[in-house]
C-alpha cells in the first residue's frame, strides 16, 4: 500500500487545486461582502453549461469557448449582483445569505430549463495531450489542464491584488467598508467586480469538472461542498489560506480514501477541520479579529 | 397561564373524542360500474440525481398512455389519464405529492414510482390504500410480497447475470475476479446482497474488491488504484450517469486494462456522455436495444420517439420502461374487466392477472414479463456490450441478444 | 415588555400570562379548535404537507432558540433530526420499545449529539461555527451509513409500525395530524416561555453581545451549550416525528439542503420571533408542493417544444423567484410584518 502513497498524494493535490478553485471563489466573496455565497455550486454549474454551450453548439473551439464563459460569467456576476445583491444592501447579513440560497434554486430552475435535468457532456479530445507517467504515478491530462489553470488564475489573481489600483481598492474593502467608502472608494464597483471575480473562477470549476465527467444541474452544483471545508481551513478571509484549503482538502480525501476506505475520504476533511477549528479558531490563514465590548 | 392551559387541554380532550369517530377509512375497492377514466400515476425522481436515466420515463409513459388510448382503444373503451409528478428526488416531496394523488377523486389505481427511497417509503402507503405499485427493483420495495411489482429483475440478480456471463464465457483455469465499485447509496449498493456474493462463491467468481464512492465524488483515481493492486478481470458497478464515466475515465487514465460491467444504469444515457470510453463494457437491460434496428416493436417505439418531438437523451431503457407501466396495466385490467366484468374488478383480480404474466412480451418482444405470486420481479433480461456507441449482443454463450432468464437472488424468506 | 395601553396586570398570575387580553384568549381558543378541524376543512390530501409543517415547525422552534436567541448558526439540524429519528426506529425495531418509550430516549440522544457538536461554540463564531456544525451533516450520515448498517440499515429504508395509545393507532395522516399538533404547539407554548425565563434572558445577552454578558457574569460556555442541547431536543423530537409520518426513515431525508433550508425558514420567518418562524416554515413548506403544483399548468401556456423544457424547470424557479423577491421586499421576515400589524391593530385607528 504504502508504494501507493505518491500516487494518492499526487491525485490529491490535482482535485484539490479545483476544489481550491471554488474555495477562492467563496473567499472572495465572503472577505469583501461579508456573504457566504450558497449558490456557489450553481454558479459553477452554470459556467460550465455555458462553456458547454459554445461548444456543442455554437462549435467553438475548446479555448474560445472557455473565452466565452468566462466573458458569460461576467454578465453573470453583474446580474447577480445587481440584481440580488444591490437591493439587500445594508439588509442582515442572513437575509442576504438567504437570498443566494434562493437564488441557487432559481439558477437550477433556469439550468432544468434551458439544458434540461439530463446529463450532457462535452465532446471529448478537445483537450491536448495524454495520461502523464512518472515512475509509478499516473497524472490524468485533463486535471493536470486543470491544475495548469488554477494555478494561472491564482497568479493573475495575486497579481491583481498586489500591484493594481482596484486590486488594492477590494483589499481596502475588505478590511472596512465605511473606512474605505469615506477614503472615496466606490464600494458597489468594488461589489460587483468581487461578484464577477467570483462567478469567474467557479466558471473555470465548473467547466474543468464537466469537462471530465458530465453537466447536470443536480450534482454538479455539489462539488461546492467539497471547498466547504477548504475555506475554513484556510480561514474564511485569506485568499492564500483557500487555496492552500482547497490543495490540503484534495490531499486528506485522497490519501484517507486511499489508504483507509474511501468512503471514509469526504469525513475526514471534517475531522481533520473540526481540529484546526478548536485550535486556531481563525483558521490556518485567517485573520485574527480583536474584540471590545 | 397554568389556567389556560388546563382549560384547553380538557377541551382538547373531548374534542379530540369527536373528531376521532368522524375520522374515516378508505372506501372500499372495487368498481361500482364502468368508470369515464382510468387515472394512473408517476411519480418520481425527473429532475433530480437520478434524471438522465429514470426521467424518459415520464414521456414514455405519456407517448404509450397516447398509443392505449388511440390505438389500443383505451381498456374496454376505457381511456387511461396519466399524471405525472416530480419530487426531485426527495422522499418527503414525493410523500406529499402521494397523498394528494390518493386524495383526488377517483384516485389512481396504479403508481410508477421510479426513485428507490420514496419507493421504499410508500411501499406499505400504497397497500393500505388499495393501489398497485411499479417500483424499482430492491428488494425492500417488493419483499415481502405486496402490492408492489418490480420494473425488472432485482438489482442483485442482474449482477448475478453479469457475473454468469463473465463466468460462463471464462477461458482461463483460475476464477474470473471481479472487483466491485458503486455509489454509496440505496440504488448503488442494492447490487451487494448476501444472495449475490454466495452466487458468486457458488459459480466461482472471485469478488476481489468492494468500493463505495460518492455522487459527489469527481475523481476516482484513488478509488482505481485501490483497486488495481487487487487486479481484477472486469469492475461491476450499479450507478448511471457521471458515476460510470467517472470509474472509466480513471480506468483510461490509470492505463488499467479492465471493462466495466453495469445494470440498467449503463444505458445509452450513460453511454452517450462518452461513447468511447465505454467500449467494450457491459450493460445488462431488461429491453432489447434501440440499435437492434429491424425488430418492429423497436421500430414502433423509435417511431413515437420521432413522432412526439422527443430528444436523443429520452432514448433511453426508461422510456422503454414507462411504455411498459402503461401497457402492464392495460393489460391486467382489460383482462381482469374480460374475466369478471368491470363491477367485480378489484385491486386484487388485477393483481391476480399481474401474478399470472407468463412469458408476456408486449411491443412484439421490446420486453419480456413475469410475474408470479412470489417472484415480483420480472427474470428476463438481455446482456449487450457498447461497440461504437451502440449496444449490440455482448456474444458469447448467453449473450446471443435474446432474453436469459437471470438467477433467482431474491431473500430466501420471501421465495 | 410591550404594554398596550389600558390593559393593566392586576394579579401576578396575570403579569406573567402569554395569553392575557380577552380577544387574545378568545383568539387562541378559536384557534385551538380551528386546527382541531383543520383536517376536516382542507381534505385528506393536503393534511401531509400540514403535518410536516408541524413537524418543521417543532424542528424550527428549537433552531430559533439556537439562532434567534443565542445568535449561534447551525448547519446541522437536519442531522440532528436524524439522530432523533434512527434512535427512534433503532429502539422500536431492535429492542421492542414502543413508540412512548423510545421518544424520551430519541429526543435525548439528539440533544447529546447536538451538545457534542456545539463544543466548538466555546471557542469560534460565526461562519466558522456555521462550518463546525456541517461536520455533522456530513459525519452523522456516514456513522448511520457505515458503522453498523444491519443495525440502521445503511442506505436502505427502515420501516416502523404506526404509533398508538390507549388503542388508538395513529396510523393515517389524519391521525398523525393529532399527534404531530400536539407537539407542536406544546413546543411553540415552551419556546415562549422559555424566552422569558432567566434562560432565555441569558441566552438573548450572548447574542446581543456575548463578551459583555460574560462580563455581567452570564456562564457563556454553559449557556451555549445549553443552547445547543435545547436545540438539538427539539430536533430528536421532531425526527422522531418525521419517523412517524413517513412511516419510514431513510438517511437521504435528512440532508444537508433540508439543513440550510431550515435556517432559510428562520431568516423569511424573522430572527428570534416565534410566530415569524411559524410563519417561515408554512410559506417555505407551502410554497415547495405549490411550486411544484402550479409549474405543469403554467407550463401548458407555452407551445410544445418551449413548454417541455419550461415543465422541468419551472417548480424550482417559481420557488426560488418567490422567496427572492419576498426577501428583497421584506428583508426582516415575516415577523417583523406580523409586528407591524399587531401595532396597527392597537392603535387603530390613529397612526401611532
Amino acid at each position: 500500500m504504502l508504494s501507493l502513497v505518491p500516487q494518492f498524494f499526487v491525485s490529491g493535490l490535482l482535485t484539490g487545486s479545483v476544489y481550491a478553485l471554488i474555495a477562492v471563489s467563496i473567499v472572495l466573496v465572503y472577505k469583501s461582502t461579508r456573504i457566504f455565497n450558497f449558490a456557489v455550486g450553481e454558479l459553477l454549474a452554470l459556467g460550465g453549461y455555458f462553456c458547454y454551450s459554445f461548444v456543442v453548439w455554437f462549435h467553438f473551439p475548446l479555448w474560445l469557448a472557455l473565452v466565452g464563459a468566462l466573458l458569460m460569467a461576467v454578465v453573470t456576476g453583474l446580474l447577480v449582483e445587481r440584481l440580488v445583491l444591490r437591493p439587500l444592501l445594508g439588509q442582515p447579513l442572513l437575509t442576504i445569505i438567504m437570498a443566494t440560497l434562493a437564488l441557487s434554486v432559481l439558477l437550477r430552475g433556469i439550468m432544468l430549463m434551458i439544458w434540461t435535468g439530463y446529463d450532457v457532456a462535452f465532446p471529448k479530445n478537445l483537450l491536448p495531450g495524454k495520461t502523464v507517467v512518472v515512475g509509478s504515478v499516473a497524472m490524468s491530462a485533463e486535471l493536470l489542464w486543470a491544475f495548469g489553470i488554477a494555478v494561472v488564475a491564482f497568479a493573475t489573481l495575486a497579481y491583481f491584488f498586489v500591484k493594481t489600483q482596484t486590486g488594492l481598492r477590494m483589499r481596502a474593502v475588505s478590511q472596512d467598508h465605511e473606512l474605505a467608502m469615506s477614503c472615496g472608494i466606490n464600494i458597489t464597483v468594488v461589489f460587483a467586480l468581487t461578484w464577477v471575480l467570483a462567478v469567474i473562477l467557479g466558471t473555470l470549476a465548473g467547466s474543468l469538472m464537466g469537462y471530465r465527467l458530465a453537466l447536470a444541474p443536480s450534482y454538479t452544483p455539489l462539488l461546492a461542498l467539497k471547498a466547504f471545508p477548504a475555506v475554513i481551513f484556510g480561514g474564511l478571509d485569506s485568499v492564500t489560506g483557500a487555496l492552500l484549503g482547497g490543495l490540503i482538502v484534495g490531499i486528506i480525501e485522497s490519501m484517507v480514501g486511499g489508504l483507509i476506505d474511501p468512503t471514509m475520504g469526504e469525513i475526514s476533511a471534517y475531522i481533520l477541520l473540526l481540529a484546526v477549528l478548536l485550535i486556531r479558531p481563525e483558521g490556518l490563514m485567517g485573520l485574527k479579529r480583536i474584540e471590545r465590548v | 397561564m397554568k389556567r389556560i392551559v388546563k382549560g384547553i387541554s380538557g377541551r382538547l380532550g373531548s374534542m379530540l373524542a369527536i373528531i376521532l369517530m368522524l375520522v374515516m377509512l378508505g372506501p372500499a375497492q372495487s368498481f361500482a360500474q364502468k368508470p369515464e377514466l382510468i387515472p394512473v400515476a408517476l411519480l418520481g425522481d425527473l429532475t433530480g440525481p437520478y434524471a438522465s436515466v429514470v426521467g424518459p420515463m415520464a414521456p414514455g409513459a405519456e407517448d404509450a398512455v397516447k398509443y392505449v388510448n388511440e390505438k389500443l382503444g383505451g381498456i374496454d373503451g376505457v381511456k387511461l389519464k396519466l399524471t405525472v409528478k416530480d419530487n426531485t428526488g426527495q422522499a418527503a416531496l414525493g410523500l406529499q405529492q402521494y397523498a394528494e394523488l390518493i386524495a383526488t377523486k377517483p384516485k389512481p389505481l396504479f403508481f410508477g414510482v421510479p426513485h428507490t427511497p420514496t419507493a421504499e417509503a410508500l411501499r406499505d402507503k400504497v397497500r393500505q390504500d388499495g393501489a398497485i405499485g411499479f417500483f424499482p427493483s430492491s428488494i425492500a420495495d417488493l419483499y415481502p410480497q405486496g402490492n408492489t411489482y418490480g420494473f425488472y429483475e432485482l438489482y442483485a440478480g442482474m449482477a448475478a447475470t453479469a457475473v454468469k456471463w463473465v463466468k460462463d464465457n471464462w477461458k482461463e483455469d483460475r476464477n474470473p475476479r471481479i472487483a466491485i465499485i458503486t455509489w454509496d447509496q440505496a440504488y448503488g449498493k442494492a447490487i451487494l446482497t448476501p444472495e449475490f456474493f454466495a452466487y458468486c462463491k457458488e459459480i466461482g467468481v472471485d469478488i476481489v474488491a468492494q468500493d463505495l464512492f460518492g455522487v459527489r465524488d469527481v475523481d476516482l483515481t484513488t478509488n482505481l488504484v485501490r483497486i488495481r493492486a487487487q487486479k481484477p478481470d472486469w469492475l461491476l458497478t450499479n450507478c448511471t450517469g457521471s458515476g460510470p464515466v467517472g470509474i472509466m475515465r480513471a480506468v483510461k487514465e490509470l492505463g488499467m486494462d479492465v471493462k466495466l460491467l453495469n445494470m440498467v444504469g449503463g444505458d445509452w444515457g450513460t453511454i452517450r456522455l462518452d461513447p468511447s470510453l465505454f467500449e467494450g463494457c457491459i450493460s445488462v437491460l431488461h429491453n432489447i436495444s434501440y440499435d437492434s434496428d429491424d425488430h418492429p416493436g423497436v421500430k414502433l417505439v423509435k417511431q413515437y420517439l420521432k413522432d412526439n418531438n422527443r430528444s436523443i437523451k429520452e432514448q433511453t431503457n426508461f422510456y422503454i420502461l414507462g411504455w411498459q407501466y402503461i401497457l402492464m396495466i392495460h393489460k391486467a385490467m382489460s383482462d381482469a374487466v374480460a374475466k369478471v366484468g368491470w363491477d367485480k374488478t378489484t385491486v386484487q383480480s388485477i393483481m391476480n392477472e399481474l401474478n399470472h404474466f407468463t412469458d408476456w412480451q408486449p411491443l412484439d418482444g421490446v420486453v419480456k414479463i413475469t410475474y408470479t405470486e412470489k417472484i415480483r420481479s420480472t427474470p428476463w433480461l438481455v446482456i449487450y456490450k457498447v461497440e461504437g456507441g451502440k449496444l449490440v449482443p455482448a456474444g458469447g454463450k448467453g449473450g446471443d441478444g435474446n432474453f436469459v432468464s437471470a438467477p433467482d437472488m431474491t431473500p430466501k424468506q420471501f421465495r | 415588555m410591550w404594554r398596550p395601553c389600558g390593559i393593566f396586570d392586576d394579579t401576578y398570575e396575570k403579569d406573567i400570562s402569554i395569553v392575557r387580553t380577552l380577544p387574545q384568549q378568545v383568539l387562541t381558543i378559536t384557534g385551538l379548535i380551528a386546527l382541531l378541524f383543520l383536517p376536516q376543512l382542507l381534505g385528506a390530501g393536503r393534511i401531509t404537507t400540514v403535518n410536516l409543517i408541524g413537524i418543521s415547525v417543532v424542528s424550527i422552534m428549537g433552531l430559533n432558540i439556537l439562532i434567534g436567541l443565542t445568535g449561534q448558526i447551525s448547519l446541522g439540524h437536519s442531522a440532528f433530526m436524524g439522530v432523533g429519528a434512527y434512535t427512534l426506529v433503532m429502539l422500536m425495531n431492535h429492542l421492542g420499545f414502543s413508540f412512548w418509550l423510545a421518544l424520551p430516549f430519541s429526543v435525548l440522544s439528539a440533544g447529546l449529539i447536538g451538545l457534542l457538536f456545539g463544543l466548538p461554540s466555546l471557542r469560534i463564531k460565526g461562519f466558522y461555527l456555521a462550518m463546525a456544525t456541517l461536520a455533522a451533516q456530513f459525519l452523522i450520515p456516514w456513522i448511520i451509513v457505515h458503522v453498523r448498517p444491519d443495525l440502521t440499515g445503511g442506505t436502505s429504508t427502515l420501516n416502523i409500525a404506526a404509533p398508538s395509545i390507549l388503542g388508538f393507532t395513529f396510523d393515517s395522516q389524519v391521525r398523525i395530524y393529532y399527534l404531530v399538533t400536539f407537539f407542536a404547539v406544546a413546543s411553540i407554548v415552551l419556546t415562549r416561555n422559555l424566552q422569558r425565563s432567566k434562560i432565555g434572558r441569558a441566552f438573548v445577552a450572548i447574542r446581543d453581545n456575548d463578551l459583555a454578558a460574560e462580563i455581567m457574569g452570564v456562564e457563556i460556555f454553559r449557556y451555549k451549550l445549553l443552547s445547543f442541547f435545547i436545540c438539538s431536543l427539539y430536533a430528536g423530537l421532531a425526527g422522531a416525528l418525521w419517523a412517524v409520518w413517513m412511516g419510514a426513515i431513510n438517511v437521504d431525508s435528512f440532508t444537508l439542503h433540508e439543513s440550510i433550508w431550515y435556517l432559510g425558514m428562520i431568516i423569511v420567518g424573522g430572527l428570534g420571533s416565534v410566530p415569524g418562524a411559524v410563519f417561515g416554515v408554512i410559506f417555505i413548506r407551502a410554497l415547495e408542493p405549490f411550486s411544484h403544483y402550479i409549474g405543469p399548468p403554467i407550463a401548458s401556456y407555452f407551445p410544445d417544444a418551449i413548454g417541455a423544457a419550461i415543465k422541468s424547470g419551472i417548480s424550482p424557479f417559481v420557488f426560488g423567484l418567490v422567496i427572492l423577491v419576498f426577501l428583497i421586499y421584506e428583508p426582516r421576515g415575516l415577523g417583523h410584518r406580523w409586528e407591524i400589524f399587531k401595532h396597527f391593530y392597537r392603535r387603530w385607528p390613529f397612526s401611532y
